[in-house]
């Protein structure tokens, strides 16, 4: 029972602008984890944000917004189809550009170009775990499976990564 | 150096190699954007692929057309058309088009265009493209025998199955629009299309394609192979939405992850029970739309896309119960063919706005923008119609 001095919390959804602008960048680089191509990853991010846009009534009153544009970029990114045309595109569109590509250090390109040789559900719980640092159960939310299942995607993922980039001491038996 | 320091440094840098990229683009460009990509998507996507195909030295034949012609607006006036015998066509008949006669056929409509097919059984199927802005047969192509659900995917490739001669070589085809040929074949080995296809959906790069046994079978980049999707049993109909691949399963739904194909989730819902078994699936207007024909006659669900739980449950009036009802949702309206009519429900109110007194009970529907395309098997008619609402 409420008494008259008791406070009800509602939770109404942020401004779509705000959630935009803090976003932006993280929905982008997660995007160019699973992607590899900062084009794909610009494109994947965007049109992830101009559907949460579309449906922000809705989308903006889920507990993880967040997490829902990046399921669509992810979707949109790490289809290699789609990442052919919008390799495509950004062609036909090359004379628009003129911005480059921002530098990425060569340790960084080698860690994700690493990270997008796993298997699908291991690069994304390995992107999340290392870019967003997502605990394991918000990780497990996103991917829709057990928290049991994504230790097990980290820990395939780590050690695969440490075969190939050298870390012997996470490497499986 | 530690495979868990690497990743934290790879991810610092990633994240200041974005903020590099500049601030967020103005979400008014953005959408400005989107809409010349849709507008232009075949011309786009033609390109596009011309461009891979061009860096990759097999340069496609150039395009016949780069984007559909605009459909006649909502205001012109009707058609004076006649059926035989001097019956007047339904006022929201606007266009009348010859496909050629047929004893089943079905529609689809996308990108490229509105494209029929025609199923004889012998002599062989074919698939008829039509432009949606003149109504004119722009080609006539020979997809074999037992062909069915053509699906145009959002590239404009046009997707459908064939079962062979004698329904023991079930094969994916896909058509390309530029060159108006079947461009592509996959073996479907195992499954079985002798009884009809039961669904056929293009999502996420993938084809997905439920057999008439119910199994669901998933054909991804490159098109070389089908593999079973496990745990998908008794699949019907599919449909896309809100990031994931739906589909009809008995009375309940399954949502699947477009990514691996793995089945993450089993919805039953009473409404959908009632509804079962499910004749069509549909997406649109932020929603999933399931018709079937269970119980006391033709229904539809409309659910939500992102938990698959019902929303509302509309009756489909219709003149026999046996009809299972057919789907097609369009920009403003949803389209449920149930036998020899067309019932058009406005999604706003889900009422249902107008009916459409179709010539016969056999064809297919579809929808694209705000036409609606239906067609009329024996007598090779396509239908335009225009909602009016």
């Amino acid at each position: 029972m409420t008494s008259a001095g008791d406070s009800v919390v509602v939770r109404l959804p942020e401004r779509f602008e705000q959630f935009y602008e803090r976003e932006y960048h993280r929905v982008v680089g997660f995007a160019y984890a699973l992607a590899g191509s900062w084009e794909a990853a610009e494109d994947a991010a965007q049109e992830a944000f101009l559907r949460a846009h579309r449906e922000w009534a809705r989308v903006g009153r889920y507990d993880q917004p967040g997490a829902w544009v990046r399921r669509v970029a992810a979707n949109l990114a790490v289809s290699a189809f789609r990442r052919r045309l919008t390799e495509a595109r950004a062609l036909v569109r090359l004379a628009a550009r003129h911005q480059p590509d921002p530098p990425l250090e060569g340790a960084a390109v080698d860690f994700w170009r690493a990270v997008r040789a796993l298997p699908s559900r291991q690069r994304q719980a390995v992107a999340l775990f290392y870019l967003e640092d997502w605990t394991t159960a918000e990780i497990a939310r996103f991917l829709g499976c057990a928290e049991v299942t994504v230790r097990g995607h980290l820990h395939r993922g780590r050690a695969a990564l440490a075969r190939r980039l050298g870390d012997p001491g996470l490497e499986e038996p | 150096m530690s495979v868990d320091t690497r990743g934290r440094r790879a991810a610092q840098a990633l994240l200041q190699a974005g903020e590099r990229l500049g601030p967020p683009p103005d979400l008014d460009r953005l959408r400005r954007r989107r809409r010349r990509r849709v507008a232009g998507r075949v011309g786009l996507a033609v390109a596009a692929v011309a461009a891979v195909a061009a860096l990759a030295g097999q340069a496609l034949p150039r395009p016949e057309r780069t984007a559909p012609d605009p459909a006649p607006p909502i205001a012109a006036p009707a058609t004076t058309l006649a059926r035989p015998g001097g019956r007047p066509l339904d006022p929201h008949i606007r266009q009348v088009i010859d496909t050629g006669k047929t004893a089943r056929s079905e529609v689809a409509a996308g990108p490229s265009g509105v494209w029929v097919l025609n199923q004889h059984g012998d002599p062989p199927d074919e698939l008829v493209r039509v432009d949606p802005g003149s109504g004119g047969v722009v080609a006539r192509i020979g997809v074999g025998h037992n062909a069915a659900r053509p699906v145009v995917g959002p590239d404009g490739l046009v997707w459908l199955t064939r079962a062979g001669p004698g329904s023991d070589r079930p094969e994916l085809l896909m058509v390309n629009p530029a060159t108006n040929q079947v461009g592509l074949t996959v073996p479907l080995p195992g499954a079985d299309l002798g009884e009809g296809t039961r669904g056929l959906l293009v999502a996420w790069d993938t084809v997905w394609v439920a057999d008439g046994r119910g199994r669901l079978l998933r054909v991804a980049l490159p098109f070389s192979q089908a593999e079973p999707v496990a745990g998908a049993t008794d699949v019907g109909w599919l449909a896309n939405a809100g990031g994931w691949v739906w589909a009809t399963s008995g009375g309940s739904l399954l949502r699947i992850d477009p990514v691996d194909g793995r089945v993450a989730a089993r919805i039953p819902d009473p409404r959908v029970q009632i509804a079962a078994p499910a004749s069509a699936l549909a997406t649109g207007q932020d929603s999933l739309w399931l018709a079937g024909a269970g119980g006391s006659g033709a229904r539809l669900v409309r659910l939500d896309w992102g938990t698959g739980q019902s929303k509302r449950f509309i009756r489909l009036p219709a003149l026999a119960e046996m009809y299972r009802p057919k789907l097609a949702v369009g920009q403003r309206v949803v389209a449920a063919r149930v036998g020899q009519q067309l019932r058009l429900i406005d999604p706003a109110t889900d009422k249902i706005r107008a009916t459409v007194a179709l010539g016969n009970t056999t064809g297919g529907v579809a929808a694209d923008g705000e036409t609606i395309w239906a067609t009329e098997s024996p007598f090779g008619r396509l239908l335009r119609i225009d909602p009016g609402f």
